[in-house]
């Protein structure tokens, strides 16, 4: 909710957001339809963040959606692991309106967002 | 564990950034002793710290305090909602709390797995040197206890 709550601010507000518990219900919610991003905390009940990126990546259809995992537990080591696996943007918690929009500004770069 | 870090000196600061960043709210430690404490209505929430190290963060604030803490967090809440968001938020609170706690007093390269937080209601037994008693700009109590050990 907190996370969907900085997006709106960050002013993605047209966006259709489509929330879910954990990991097993992302997959079945992408299995069920498109994608444009996925922004995942890494704790999660079930399926954890890091197994849903390793999953997500393994899949030929979503190898481009970009991942934004959110953790409090973010420090180098963390931030590699993810990465490796395939993450598009880690960011630390406590995440912002500014530091979300800045990750959406870095994916989709000379894209208007607004 | 980095034993060089004495948790009571790195959390004002974590304390402090986290409820300022999340809900605009001052927080520093409590420097006199706050009466009553035991009787008001609190709300808890904890995460237990797996690795590198092991232990419990336990975030502890008035229901009043909490709903407010909330609102500011999410803005406007229907009423039906309340509850479950007021919980959502001290999670939240809690995790990023550990979070930056754990990363403080680990080295970078070791990987850190925190749990998912839990949450309940009453004063929980806050009587150790674990405990850390804060303060926001309206005199409401902040309590955070800290427990973490090598694994």
């Amino acid at each position: 909710m907190f996370i969907r709550r900085c997006m709106e601010i960050a002013g993605e507000r047209s966006a259709e957001f489509v929330e879910v518990e954990g990991g097993d219900e992302v997959l079945q919610v992408l299995e069920g339809g498109a994608a444009d991003l996925l922004l995942t905390d890494l704790t999660m009940p079930g399926l954890d963040g890091t197994e849903l990126v390793r999953r997500i990546r393994s899949n030929q259809k979503w190898q481009t959606m970009p991942i934004i995992v959110i953790t409090s537990a973010k420090n180098p080591a963390k931030e590699a692991e993810l990465l490796g696996l395939g993450a598009t943007v880690v960011l630390g918690k406590p995440v912002s309106p500014a530091l979300i929009s800045q990750a959406l500004k870095t994916i989709y770069a000379g894209e208007k967002m607004t | 564990m980095n034993s060089d870090i004495d948790i009571g000196s790195v959390l004002p600061e974590i304390v402090s950034e986290t409820f300022e960043g999340m809900a605009f709210l001052e927080v520093w430690p409590s420097t006199e002793s706050i009466p009553g404490l035991e009787d008001l209505q609190w709300l808890w929430a904890r995460v237990g710290v797996h690795t590198p190290v092991c232990g419990v963060i336990t975030v502890a604030l008035p229901g009043d305090l909490a709903q407010k803490v909330t609102r500011q967090m999410y803005g406007v809440i229907e009423e039906k909602d309340l509850k479950r968001t007021v919980l959502d938020a001290m999670g939240e609170i809690a995790n990023t709390i550990a979070g930056k706690l754990v990363g403080k007093v680990v080295p970078e390269k070791k990987v850190m797995n925190l749990g998912l937080p839990e949450t309940g209601k009453g004063f929980p037994d806050y009587a150790s040197p674990l405990t850390h008693v804060f303060c926001t700009d309206e005199g409401m109590p902040v309590i955070i206890a800290a427990d973490l050990e090598e694994n």
